[in-house]
């Protein structure tokens, strides 16, 4: 396993991303009300709550990958160093390079290894051989997936296991360096092993990453985070640091959610 | 006695069927399977019997003649090439287009439901409407003539709406989450539909247009209409050559009085079976070639 920077390269403290009084449609059902939270700069932020809270949703706000979704739409603000990205001047594929995904089922592309790997930078016209190479070991070493892939970079994705598939879906992001992360429960369809690994490289990258959660399984989010966020019914009901949010809840239902006491 | 139940009538119709299934009706369904293999190998048997004598190269390349002994099937052999790679010029561009309009397009939803319904309607109309269709628009009003070119329109449009809907079938195949993945990673729309969705769907694309365009091409209803029914000596050298094809060359030969063109007939048929089981084995080998790139 490589060294990792455990330096953070940027404070903790200041926000990466912060959004606003969002207000969010699926055509008539709104699933967002009023959501107002900042995303800290190099942290993790995990965001829990039941299934149908609008995780999800709001995590696709953030790279705006709701626009492709036909019927919904949004109010409100999202802003990223102080830009809002909704605006009129930001070039949305742009702004998708800059905040990665990966998604909650695994979804290489059906080529190569390789290929998965440079697609973002393919796309942006970077096929130097030497640079593609040298970018495609150091992610795949970044999510420890270099030792059992190297001699195999030619062969298709799609014979990986779920738990290579996805360390390969976070590669893919990482190869067009982003400085945010958004995931959507990266680790719900996969083994304890591989959660774990998954969960150790969060807490790698949060060096030099902010990083956003979508998660379901509280310990993780207790392991893996700095800040957490609980939403229910499209509101954001408690944000607090992760010792606190576990430890100190302030609102009831934030309490009963933790404990498992929790009734829709 | 108890009241009739629904539920019980089926299950009890479940389970006499099963029965059948494990004795007698599985071997019905073999038998009957076997019958019409055999069926078809001796219909096959019979025609490679009578059209034997002219089975050769001199009647594969020969051109047409008054005399059955000196007819080759050149010419309708050629103009049958022509108009497979013309009507696959002709209908799969734009229909590959149409599909990823469809599927893709940000057209109303009511409007192409409207448009699928048609296309569904459109695949269903008899080829002898098409045929007066093609000579009417193409040939008369767009002068045209009775050519291979007008031919090849009226084939392509014949063809369009099975080529369309079977695009669309294999673009749904593929995962939506694969265009979400690239859309992710900064992809364009159409960047992730070109580099993504679509080398995924290929195989599926492609072995659906060649049948269709295969069993198009074998058709000899349209072409009749459009005029193509006649002694044609030459093979075609341009689309804006008379031609004629192997389905109408044998409807020609078979219509003939004398006795002597029932092997040239026969032989033709084999010929021209031999060409569309090569393009369905051709479609069958890329679809297996890339099967492992549709699953996800």
């Amino acid at each position: 396993m490589d060294p990792q920077p455990l330096e953070r390269t940027n404070p903790p403290l200041g926000e990466k991303m912060s959004v606003s009084e969002v207000n969010a449609w699926y055509g008539a059902q709104q699933v967002l009300f009023d959501l107002s939270m900042g995303i800290r700069t190099c942290a993790v932020t995990a965001i829990i709550g039941p299934s149908g809270c609008g995780k999800t949703t709001l995590l696709r706000l953030m790279n705006r990958l709701n626009d492709r979704v036909p019927g919904a739409r949004m109010t409100g603000l999202i802003r990223m160093d102080g830009r809002d990205i909704n605006g009129p001047d930001v070039h949305v594929a742009e702004l998708r390079k800059r905040v990665g995904m990966v998604f909650q089922k695994p979804n290489p592309f059906p080529g190569s290894i390789f290929d998965n790997v440079t697609f973002g930078l393919k796309i942006r016209g970077m096929v130097m051989r030497s640079f593609l190479n040298e970018r495609v070991e150091r992610t795949l070493r970044q999510v420890h997936l270099w030792d059992e892939v190297k001699d195999k970079l030619k062969s298709s994705a799609l014979n990986l296991s779920g738990g290579q598939q996805q360390r390969l879906c976070l590669a893919r992001a990482l190869a067009v360096e982003p400085t945010v992360l958004l995931m959507d429960e990266p680790a719900s369809s996969l083994d304890p092993i591989n959660t774990a690994r998954i969960e150790e490289l969060i807490l790698q990258l949060r060096a030099q990453h902010t990083i956003v959660i979508v998660t379901h399984n509280m310990q993780q989010a207790g392991r893996t985070s700095d800040v957490t966020a609980f939403l229910h019914k499209g509101r954001l009901i408690e944000l607090a640091d992760t010792a606190t949010f576990f430890t100190n809840p302030k609102s009831p239902s934030t309490q009963d959610y933790i404990t498992g006491r929790f009734r829709l | 006695m108890r009241p009739f139940s629904l539920f019980e009538f089926f299950e009890r119709m479940e389970r006499w069927v099963a029965q059948l299934g494990r004795g007698g009706l599985a071997l019905l369904v073999r038998l009957m399977t076997i019958t019409i293999i055999l069926l078809a190998l001796a219909w096959l048997g019979y025609l490679f019997w009578i059209g034997q004598a002219r089975l050769n190269t001199e009647f594969l390349f020969g051109f047409n003649s008054v005399v059955a002994r000196k007819a080759g099937v050149y010419p309708a052999l050629m103009g049958s090439l022509w108009l497979l790679l013309m009507v696959f010029l002709l209908s799969f561009p734009p229909g590959l287009a149409i599909a990823v309009h469809l599927e893709r397009g940000r057209t109303n939803r009511r409007i192409k439901h409207l448009i699928s319904l048609n296309l569904s309607n459109l695949a269903g109309i008899p080829s002898v409407v098409y045929g007066l269709a093609g000579l009417e628009i193409f040939a008369r009003q767009l002068n045209l003539g009775v050519c291979l070119m007008s031919a090849a329109l009226t084939l392509a449009l014949m063809a369009l709406p099975t080529v369309i809907i079977t695009c669309r079938e294999a673009i749904r195949r593929v995962p939506a989450e694969l265009e979400d993945g690239a859309v992710a990673l900064g992809a364009t729309p159409l960047q992730a539909l070109w580099f993504q969705t679509l080398p995924t769907a290929l195989p599926g694309i492609l072995s659906g247009v060649m049948l269709s365009i295969s069993r198009v091409v074998g058709e000899a209803a349209p072409l009749l209409v459009l005029g193509a029914v006649a002694f044609v000596p030459y093979a075609p050298n341009s689309v804006w050559d008379y031609f004629t094809l192997l389905p109408v060359q044998i409807f020609y030969w078979s219509n003939q009085s004398q006795p002597d063109f029932a092997p040239n007939a026969a032989a033709a048929v084999v010929i021209l079976l031999g060409i569309t089981l090569i393009f369905h084995l051709f479609a069958l080998w890329i679809r297996n070639r890339w099967k492992e790139r549709i699953h996800l």
